[in-house]
């Protein structure tokens, strides 16, 4: 097949990728409007600002609701390690958050730490968004899983 | 009113689960259209597997065949990996690995869609295939365009987006780290500095979609520019989450 070059840029000039590229944070605690409508998200947007919390902490949210949160165990995947924040309140998980992300060629934690993404109540569920494929794979989904997994299981012992 | 008959098919084929959505007027025999793209692919998968050493692709890297007797096939393909690493600057490299010239970052799509024009001189009036997450669309779709999603990079369940495609065009999305391979950047010979958890590119060929996609979750997303001016839309998660999209690509409206 041939290309179609849409445009060709003429030798030395430049493109500003302001112009060109649509820069959005997949969690940004504050998503915009322009966001959810592109993802068809259903609802309101519940974000959870990631707990810096340690292992097994509680905190009273309500005077008849406890928060509980534990993290997973540090799981090593392609390219580094990733650790799993739960936090369950009355028995379901309220949010999910990467705790500690490291790469090869690491950021530092901190700057991981700005971005982690955070599960939220709207996020596309595959079966439900009438598609009839899907492309590519989780990047670290076994890790990843795994460490959640191990959150849980120390959710749930007391 | 079309009233084609959708029929969805399943085959193992290069080590992934290739699955098949065929639209195919009443009478057609989608089975049988399906049989021959997956013997096409696993034909073109015997050409170029590195897993058998007496492949031609084999031979050829390890200098036991040459490239004037390989065949049309590693021919038009290797052709294609030098126009890629062109396009892309060098962030799409098929020699980048050791070993010989390996076009794995492309070959995958480059097979597909060469056997999914099987489905369409079978009698089916559309289809969609979807090998390992690389995606080619043949025919015209009874719908006018098929909807697709990209998969969230840090969830198994979840979808990152909904994209429409609409007919004879494709989406690749990077994926090679899931089978635990490794990508290297070519400038480097070490893993990218920023990792991107997930690309994916949208245009007329997978071939070069699938090289786009490698490039772009090599180089990230300042790369986008570089494969917009080649006529493919792109979309990038980084490892922190951050996404960047070209202006066209091709997300589905909300509903």
């Amino acid at each position: 097949m041939n290309l179609s070059p849409r445009a060709l840029l003429a030798g030395g000039a430049s493109v500003g990728l302001a112009g060109m590229l649509v820069a959005h944070a997949l969690t940004a605690p504050v998503p915009t409007q322009a966001a959810d409508s592109r993802r068809g998200a259903a609802g309101a947007t519940t974000t959870v600002p990631p707990d810096k919390g340690g292992n097994g902490t509680t905190t009273t949210t309500s005077p008849t609701t406890t928060a509980h949160e534990a993290t997973g165990t540090l799981e090593q995947y392609g390219y580094g390690e990733i650790a799993v924040t739960v936090r369950s309140s009355g028995g379901r998980i309220t949010a999910v958050s990467v705790s500690k992300l490291e790469t090869a060629e690491s950021y530092s934690a901190q700057l991981a730490q700005s971005a982690i993404p955070v599960l939220r109540t709207e996020v596309l569920d595959a079966q439900s968004a009438n598609v009839s494929a899907v492309s590519g794979a989780t990047y670290t989904s076994n890790a990843y899983a795994a460490s959640v997994q191990s959150a849980l299981d120390k959710l749930k012992t007391p | 009113m079309n009233l084609a008959a959708v029929s969805r098919h399943h085959a193992g084929v290069m080590g992934t689960e290739c699955s098949f959505v065929v639209e195919m007027d009443p009478g057609g025999d989608a089975e049988a259209a399906v049989a021959a793209a997956v013997a096409e692919m696993r034909r073109l998968e015997a050409i170029f597997t590195t897993f058998d050493r007496n492949s031609p692709l084999s031979r050829l890297r390890r200098g036991d065949l040459t490239l004037a007797a390989a065949g049309a096939e590693i021919a038009e393909v290797l052709g294609l990996c030098e126009e890629m690493s062109l396009l892309t600057g060098g962030f799409f490299d098929a020699s980048a690995l050791e070993g010989g010239i390996d076009p794995t970052g492309l070959s995958k799509g480059w097979i597909v869609a060469k056997a999914s024009g099987l489905l369409t001189e079978a009698g089916a009036t559309a289809a969609l295939v979807n090998c390992g997450g690389d995606i080619v669309t043949v025919g015209s779709p009874a719908a006018g365009e098929w909807r697709v999603g990209i998969r969230h990079p840090w969830r198994n369940d979840a979808l990152a987006c909904v994209v429409t495609l609409v007919p004879r065009t494709v989406i690749a999305t990077s994926a090679r780290y899931e089978r635990g391979e490794h990508l290297v950047d070519p400038f480097t010979g070490r893993p990218p500095a920023n990792p991107v958890a997930s690309a994916s590119v949208t245009g007329p060929c997978l071939a070069r979609a699938d090289a786009f996609a490698t490039a772009l979750a090599v180089a990230g997303p300042t790369l986008i520019t570089k494969v917009l001016d080649c006529g493919y839309e792109s979309y990038v998660i980084a490892a922190t989450g951050e996404e960047s999209a070209s202006p066209g690509f091709p997300f589905a409206e909300t509903g």
